[in-house]
């Protein structure tokens, strides 16, 4: 495919390349694996609904699955919708591709936008045609088991103008493995379409992760991401870049709950680059045992009217454990209203104590108050996927402490 | 050790002797005596500083409030050195001069919980709500935004689920609109009915003696008790002169012993 050298070539020249957040790691180290000969998801039921999957896909529009670097199936399950794998969707486009190609995530970003391009497999492409609301959500599941191996899928999503879709992508290892997770995902929504995004994280203590994902909403679009990861894990650096132009809103939250030795580095990066682009960045990190988070947020007003608030919050559940938070607001222009705020310490004394004059256990009010913590606005979500985050919470803030 | 409690029932609800109570090493409560009998609501009046939150913390045990000396009794039961949770389990608990927001949770939770943990019927639940004029806040995260009112009245709430047997409430007047005050005072009257023994109030202003049954008054002053009386009297005493009638009797009775 002459038309993707090009991209091969600014791949090459970047394997090397660290990148600018997060512990540096030897890729060469990992390699694709294909999927075992036994594949039973069922067997797995509990682990892929605790990241959102529903094995039987009940009110689901459609799903995804890879293991390892193998794709096992991309079914759509309802009109207006086109899911397919990223081989497939080559295949069936040709050049055509090219128009959301590496055009949010830059191909020599790092060495993991590099290898993801000269070694990743499989991803999904998923198309939403223009004016359809699907009503029930969309899931992807990509899994990993086999150690030394390398995950690096090319996910693209388009939701074409006017429509509405919810996609549930839920990335788990299933055995205690040595790996590196870097999948690329390109988001673009177009005029007056809408993404709600769902991504839950749950790795084993060997596991380096890096995603990479870039974003472009179109005049009057909307996106609402949520990451959720409870986990324990080597390494993590992430930083989803944001673009938004005329009018188009964002809500950007994350929620990481660590534990073990982990170390994360996880942030956004949003631009509102068209006039009344607004947009809020919220994130909640817990930290356990001698685990360690940076939380970076950065939002640019870059057009007039712009307005982005950063909400940044970290709770300390172990001595050991450490959180820094980086928050960065930059006005180019000169009304443009851009606010932060931040809190980070340990649980407090004081409101555990009054929980206890009122009656309830030490452990009772400290629980009371890390799902206090836990909960973010989940704003204009569809009702199901509301009460499938708040599941998800529940479960984390119980085994939370 | 139920049987214990019952016999005790007959005798003082709470008896403190010479206690001290320092904070790390600064003296915050110097030889204080009070008694409360069962049925009793009394009034402990004093300027600022003089020491009537201490005495609210280290009666419920808040573990900053070292007991240096002297000792609690809680139904005759020596509580001296009985950790917070334990107190609370008996009965004995105290609202917080200022009650803390908790964001993520609502007043309704976290009032549900307490309600079902003291088998509180949800007839007596709705009664609270009404009397306490809280309906809209209870999907409301708890002391998120409230007024002083409000969080008197929440919290007022939330301590009347617990069905305690003993109250210390710590200036539940002080920062309140008077509208607030006249419904705490009848939550407190409520409480009574439904099985509050006894009640100490902390009480700048002595406002809410006008909403209460109190029956006598302790005021306290630079650490210690200085005078003591019928509630009536020596709140009405305070209001037209101050403290500084209790300061020039120091350690006397005066007339006030009815």
């Amino acid at each position: 495919m002459p038309w993707r050298d090009k991209y091969k070539e600014k791949a090459k020249k970047a394997i090397n390349k660290p990148a600018r957040h997060g512990i540096d790691i030897d890729i060469l180290e990992f390699n694709p694996r294909m999927a075992g000969e036994e594949i039973d998801l069922s067997a797995s039921r509990d682990l892929l609904e605790a990241v959102g999957i529903d094995v039987e896909e009940k009110n689901r529009a459609g799903s995804f699955y890879q293991l390892e670097s193998q794709v096992i199936s991309a079914i759509a399950k309802q009109p207006g919708i086109e899911i397919l794998s990223m081989e497939e969707a080559i295949e069936k486009y040709g050049k055509d591709m090219e128009e959301y190609f590496w055009k949010a995530v830059n191909v020599d970003a790092d060495k993991y936008t590099a290898i993801a391009e000269l070694m990743g497999k499989g991803g999904y492409f998923i198309r939403v045609k223009k004016g359809h609301k699907i009503e029930f959500p969309v899931q992807a599941c990509l899994l990993m088991e086999q150690n030394q191996s390398l995950q690096a899928p090319h996910n693209i999503i388009i939701a074409e103008e006017g429509s509405e879709i919810s996609i549930v992508t839920g990335c788990a290892t299933m055995k205690e493995s040595i790996g590196l997770h870097a999948g690329i995902t390109e988001i673009y929504i177009h005029e007056k379409a809408r993404v709600n995004y769902i991504m839950i994280h749950k790795w084993s203590k060997a596991m380096h992760i890096r995603p990479r994902t870039g974003v472009i909403v179109r005049n009057g679009g909307m996106y609402v991401s949520h990451y959720i990861a409870f986990t324990d894990l080597k390494s993590f650096q992430s930083m989803p870049k944001v673009i938004l132009h005329e009018n188009a809103k964002v809500y950007l939250s994350s929620m990481v709950v660590l534990e073990g030795e982990a170390m994360a580095d996880s942030g956004y990066y949003l631009r509102l680059t068209g006039n009344n682009a607004s947009g809020q960045i919220v994130s909640r990190s817990i930290t356990k045992d001698t685990s360690e988070i940076i939380t970076r947020a950065y939002i640019s007003g870059e057009s007039s009217s712009t307005v982005g608030h950063i909400d940044c919050q970290g709770l300390l559940l172990s001595e050991k454990s450490r959180i820094l938070t980086i928050p960065i607001l930059d006005a180019i222009y000169d009304n443009v209203m851009l606010t932060h705020e931040a809190a980070v310490g340990k649980l407090s004394e004081e409101k555990i104590l009054w929980l206890m004059a009122r009656g309830f256990s030490r452990e009772e009010a400290e629980s009371i108050l890390v799902k206090g913590f836990m909960r973010t606005d989940l704003p204009g979500l569809p009702k199901p996927l509301e009460s499938m985050i708040n599941q998800t919470l529940e479960i984390i803030a119980k085994s939370v402490l | 050790m139920f049987f214990d409690l019952l016999l005790a029932s007959e005798m003082k609800i709470l008896e403190v002797r010479n206690l001290k109570v320092k904070i790390s090493n600064t003296t915050v409560v110097d030889g204080l005596d009070m008694d409360i009998n069962s049925g009793e609501i009394v009034l402990l009046f004093g300027p600022n500083a003089s020491g009537k939150t201490s005495l609210a913390m280290s009666l419920l045990g808040h573990p900053k409030y070292n007991i240096a000396d002297g000792k609690i009794l809680f139904y005759g039961k020596d509580i001296t050195n009985l950790p917070m949770e334990s107190r609370v389990r008996l009965g004995l608990t105290a609202t917080f001069q200022f009650s803390p927001e908790l964001k993520g949770i609502t007043l309704l939770e976290l009032s549900k919980a307490l309600a079902e943990r003291n088998a509180i019927p949800a007839e007596r639940v709705n009664e609270l709500i009404e009397l306490l004029k809280i309906r809209h806040l209870l999907n409301r995260q708890v002391n998120v935004d409230f007024s002083g009112g409000e969080r008197k009245r929440a919290e007022m709430f939330l301590t009347a689920l617990q069905a305690p047997k003993f109250v210390v409430f710590d200036e539940p007047d002080s920062g309140v609109d008077p509208d607030s005050i006249s419904l705490i005072g009848r939550a407190i009257m409520k409480m009574r009915e439904y099985g509050l023994k006894g009640a100490l109030i902390i009480t700048h202003t002595g406002f809410l003696s006008r909403h209460i049954d109190a029956s006598r008054a302790y005021v306290m002053i630079n650490r210690k008790i200085v005078c003591t009386g019928p509630a009536n009297i020596l709140s009405s005493h305070i209001l037209s002169y101050g403290f500084d009638m209790c300061i020039a009797q120091r350690g006397g009775k005066y007339a006030l012993e009815g």
